[in-house]
């Protein structure tokens, strides 16, 4: 190729920055500020001053954020429940049983909807007059009909509920996808070697699945930072008496209700930090795989 | 010929998955159904629980939560926030992965890297210091600050799916056409464009489709009640404001918002469903 | 230990493809028994009906004199050999020897002593740790003999096991599975698509061909005996010659006219085919095998087929000619698909000849083809089926090494 580089270079900027400048404005500089912000006692009004780590130590002593911590980690066992789960659904699909492919489509539906409008749906399901509810006292088992978004011991585990259920159709769908591709003579000979489906499945299938659980697993993990927030928004307002707080929406609160910018952008560093550990383990997990 | 199944144990067998695979599917699709219910029951006769269609079904609902409750402009707003973002987003995508392939630059695998790894960074992480430069710009509350924002959420995975697609492409394509003399531009218009051709509809889809899914964003920069987009307006309008408990209503207002998607679902389901399993579950 | 046995077995598939059309095996206990045909004849498709991997349409599988239909795989105590070996990947090499014994639960100790006894007679046993993806092409075949061995199945099933690996080791892997199932002395039907090792390795071999068995027999019968003439040219290498022809009665003797030549037909072989006089007017098809026929110079016999040399193979210790004789060729329903024109052009049929070293012709060549009118061998022009003969006579094959030498 002709030309000097630096000219070469120029020639290439016209293409790519805009791309570059709108994801600077939106990401790159805005995450540079939020950790400056966490470092200072800024409101939205008053500019502030640096206060070293003085948010975080006052994070690390706040109960709700040690709560809402929690509460994310419980949301965060949907990721592996949701795999077992579709594990034992996709062993039971690919089989083929007549009429799976409506099954298939039944159990994606899900996927489809936004998480708000989802969460809408199920203000209505799970309230205390609610189906959910109904259905319950319907076949007898009145003593668990629950208020279950405004119970406090019962809230954090609705929700965990509704975010399992919305995610299992996408990962069997992964898994299905992945089953299609392996090879299916090993089935054959596991069977022909007298192993029932339940065997050959979990120890031959399974294991051979492993790169896809991974995958799931880390787009579980990225994706709870979008929808801890919508799911509570909508489901609970963080209630009842912030026991479900969770840190975006804890983050959003500070923000938005007590303008408290340098303590929320202190939330907004520990979730970056947790978004970067992911995406480096999902790095690390894509270099193995090519050097295995 | 009916031999049948391998005996009666096969027979058990099966009948266990179906029953399984019977409830799962129930599962998943019974909170949609008592959506669709409710919505068309009348708000008077409604307490608390639709479990079968009513006899006397009813779009009352629909139009007053269209007219009344501002959705018809909470609609508009969606479509917009989503068309434009998806527009710029696809747009400036496909010509950072043009450039991106065609040429070579210092520093372009930094970039291309940096690019794309901010798919990593969740909106949450940015929406304040996001916030306070759109407030000072005087952009919160303007059309500009909520599409900008959207659309950089949506440029790296943007970026990914097309710079894959294009870095596939045959190379020779490009040499030859420089060959015969023409101009970048040129190649990128009439070479790389029409070849990404399902890439670009793809990009363009998920984008719509996240952007219009999308809660924070909109919730955060467009919080006039001429802005609301539809997510905002159920996120609100369900548990926050007072008075309305009106299950029917809601329900309604959430069909209005899924709408889109379904149709677009019943349209093209395989390129939809491969394209948002690359993009994941937001 | 068990006979297998398939009766009118009959297998359409969902896509409208008839894989067996009323097909009939028996494999006696004890005994190897190759099924060979080209590709999609059906072959693998009933190796997999005896294994339970493919449900019949109709008719019914015995194994040991039980009808196993409703069994399933796991039920059936046969083990299957996979072309691509199946190992699987996850495994090392001793848990998948051992995968079977622990689907049935055998106890650990017996587990692991069969499993190491069976390393150490396939000599695989320094192997046993490894990872599948970490063995070679023959070790990985090795393996998957093992697996079906440790488990003292009724039966092995071998589907083309030894395609995948490179010649020499091909030939190695021949010997050792037959020795193999000589010791063990289990029931073994073994598919390939390879008629060489076919007749290398079957006691009985059944030549199968669009859904149907044409011929059950032993490689030498079947090279001696073809019941067809597919079987005719699909076995041997090279396969019999066919010919189309006319026989005419002359003064008393039935001569065959192929081309320009007319072959006298001995006395022995009209006793042996008395069905032969039906067919005196008639077209009727010849076959020569590659030791049946001289090459002489032009006009060196008066009455002799001529031709032209298209291909001459040196193969060391003998000589393959094919010549394109003045004659004519069969319908291709019968003789197969036309072999590509050589450079003496696309001209009538197609012989392939077998001479001793030394002799010499050049592609280009015009020839005089005598063919050894007592190894003729005839087939009915429209069905491609052999005449049949009077009666088995197994001390007097049709065909037989030529006479003498070539030109």
């Amino acid at each position: 190729m002709s030309g000097v580089p630096a000219l070469r270079a120029a020639r290439a900027y016209p293409w790519v920055l805009p791309a570059l400048g709108v994801v600077g404005f939106v990401l790159a500089y805005p995450i540079v500020k939020v950790v400056q912000y966490s470092f200072t006692d800024r409101t939205t009004f008053l500019d502030g001053s640096f206060v070293g780590l003085d948010n975080y130590s006052e994070l690390l002593r706040d109960e709700i954020f040690w709560r809402a911590f929690e509460n994310n980690l419980i949301l965060l066992l949907s990721v592996p429940l949701s795999i077992v789960i579709a594990l034992a659904i996709t062993g039971i699909l690919y089989r083929g049983v007549r009429g799976s492919r409506l099954y298939e489509l039944l159990i994606f539906i899900p996927f489809l909807p936004a998480v708000a409008s989802i969460a809408v749906v199920f203000l209505y399901l799970l309230a205390s007059d609610g189906p959910v509810n109904e259905m319950l006292r319907g076949v007898g088992a009145d003593s668990l009909a629950h208020p279950w978004l405004t119970d406090e011991r019962t809230a954090i585990w609705a929700v965990l509920g509704v975010v399992l259920w919305k995610r299992v159709g996408f990962t069997v769908l992964l898994f299905m996808a992945r089953m299609a591709s392996l090879d299916r003579t090993l089935f054959d000979a596991a069977a022909v070697d007298g192993a029932r489906w339940t065997r050959t499945y979990w120890q031959v299938a399974v294991p051979q699945l492993r790169s896809i659980i991974q995958f799931a697993a880390v787009i579980g993990f990225i994706e709870a930072f979008s929808w801890t927030f919508a799911y509570i928004v909508i489901l609970t307002r963080g209630g009842p008496d912030r026991s479900t707080f969770t840190l975006e929406y804890f983050l959003y609160r500070l923000q938005f209700d007590e303008q408290l910018v340098g303590l929320a952008s202190a939330v907004a560093v520990v979730l970056l930090v947790a978004a970067v550990a992911v995406a480096a383990y999902r790095i690390w997990l894509a270099r193995r795989e090519t050097f295995a | 010929m009916s031999r049948g199944r391998h005996g009666a144990r096969r027979a058990l067998a099966a009948l266990g998955d179906h029953a399984i695979l019977v409830a799962a599917a129930l599962l998943s699709a019974l909170p949609l159904y008592l959506m669709l219910v409710a919505s068309f029951q009348r708000s008077s006769d409604f307490d608390g629980v639709a479990l079968l269609p009513t006899l006397e079904p009813t779009f009352d609902n629909y139009s007053t939560v269209w007219g009344e409750f501002g959705f018809d402009r909470m609609f508009v707003n969606s479509v917009v926030l989503s068309m434009s973002a998806a527009l710029i987003a696809t747009v400036l995508a496909a010509g950072a992965a043009y450039g991106f392939t065609r040429f070579r630059f210092a520093g372009r695998g930094v970039l291309l890297g940096g690019l794309i790894g901010m798919m990593a960074i969740p909106a949450i992480v940015v929406i304040v210091p996001l916030f306070i430069v759109m407030s000072d710009l005087g952009l919160v509350n303007q059309h500009a600050s909520g599409i900008v924002a959207e659309a950089g959420i949506q440029l790296p995975f943007a970026v990914f799916l097309l710079y894959s697609y294009m870095n596939d492409l045959p190379v020779e394509l490009f040499e030859a056409a420089e060959v015969d003399g023409a101009s970048r531009w040129r190649q990128f218009v009439e070479i790389a464009l029409p070849l990404s051709r399902p890439a670009l509809a793809t990009t363009f889809v998920i984008s719509a489709i996240y952007a219009w899914n999308d809660l924070l964003i909109p919730l955060v920069l467009w919080q006039t009640e001429q802005l609301t987009t539809l997510m905002v307006g159920l996120a609100t309008l369900g548990p926050g404001r007072t008075g309305v408990r009106d299950i029917p209503l809601l329900m309604a207002g959430v069909t209005i918002s899924i709408l889109p998607l379904a149709i677009a679902f019943l349209l093209g389901r395989r390129g939809l469903v491969r394209g948002l399993v690359e993009g994941g579950d937001r | 230990m068990a006979a297998i046995e398939l009766s009118e077995a009959r297998k359409t598939f969902p896509n409208g493809v008839e894989a067996l059309r009323g097909v009939d095996i028996a494999v006696a206990d004890g005994e190897l028994l190759v099924l060979v045909g080209p590709s999609g004849c059906g072959k693998t498709t009933a190796l997999r009906a005896i294994a339970g991997l493919e449900r019949l349409s109709s008719g019914v599988v015995r194994i040991g004199g039980e009808d196993v239909g409703d069994l399933e795989p796991a039920d059936r105590d046969v083990a299957m050999v996979f072309q691509n070996y199946a190992l699987y990947p996850n495994m090392t090499v001793a848990r998948n020897i051992a995968f079977g014994l622990r689907a049935r639960g055998v106890a650990k100790e017996v587990r692991e002593r069969r499993v190491r006894e069976i390393a150490q007679v396939l000599d695989i046993d320094a192997l046993l740790d490894r990872k599948p993806r970490a063995l070679s092409g023959g070790q990985r075949q090795r393996v998957a003999m093992g697996r079906a061995i440790v488990r003292d199945p009724r039966a092995f099933l071998m589907d083309e096991p030894l395609s995948n690996l490179d010649a020499r080791l091909r030939v190695q892997m021949r010997g050792e599975i037959v020795r193999i199932q000589a010791e063990l002395r289990t029931t073994t039907v073994y598919v390939t698509h390879d008629q060489v090792e076919a007749m290398t390795m079957g006691q009985r071999v059944a030549v199968m061909n669009d859904g149907a068995v044409l011929q059950c027999d032993t490689p030498q019968r079947l090279y001696d005996r073809p019941a067809s003439s597919f079987v005719a040219r699909f076995m041997g290498s090279p396969p019999m010659s066919l010919l189309l022809g006319r026989l005419v009665e002359s003064g008393g003797d039935l001569r065959c006219e192929l081309g320009d030549a007319s072959l006298a037909i001995p006395a022995e072989v009209l006793r042996a085919r008395p069905s032969l006089a039906r067919f005196a007017g008639r077209e009727v098809v010849a076959g020569v095998g590659p030791d049946g026929f001289r090459l002489a110079a032009p006009g060196a016999a008066a009455g002799a087929l001529t031709g032209a040399v298209q291909l001459v193979e040196m193969l060391g210790s003998e000589v393959l000619v094919h010549v394109d004789v003045v004659a004519e060729r069969p319908s291709n329903a019968v003789a197969g698909p036309p072999p590509a024109g050589g450079p003496g052009g696309p001209s009538g049929a197609r012989m392939s000849g077998r001479f001793e070293r030394g002799v010499s012709a050049l592609v280009g060549d015009r020839v005089a083809v005598l063919i050894d009118p007592g190894q003729l061998d005839f087939f009915d022009p429209e069905s491609g089926d052999a005449l049949p003969r009077e009666r088995e006579d197994a001390s007097a094959p049709v065909r037989r090494a030529a006479a003498g030498g070539g030109t």
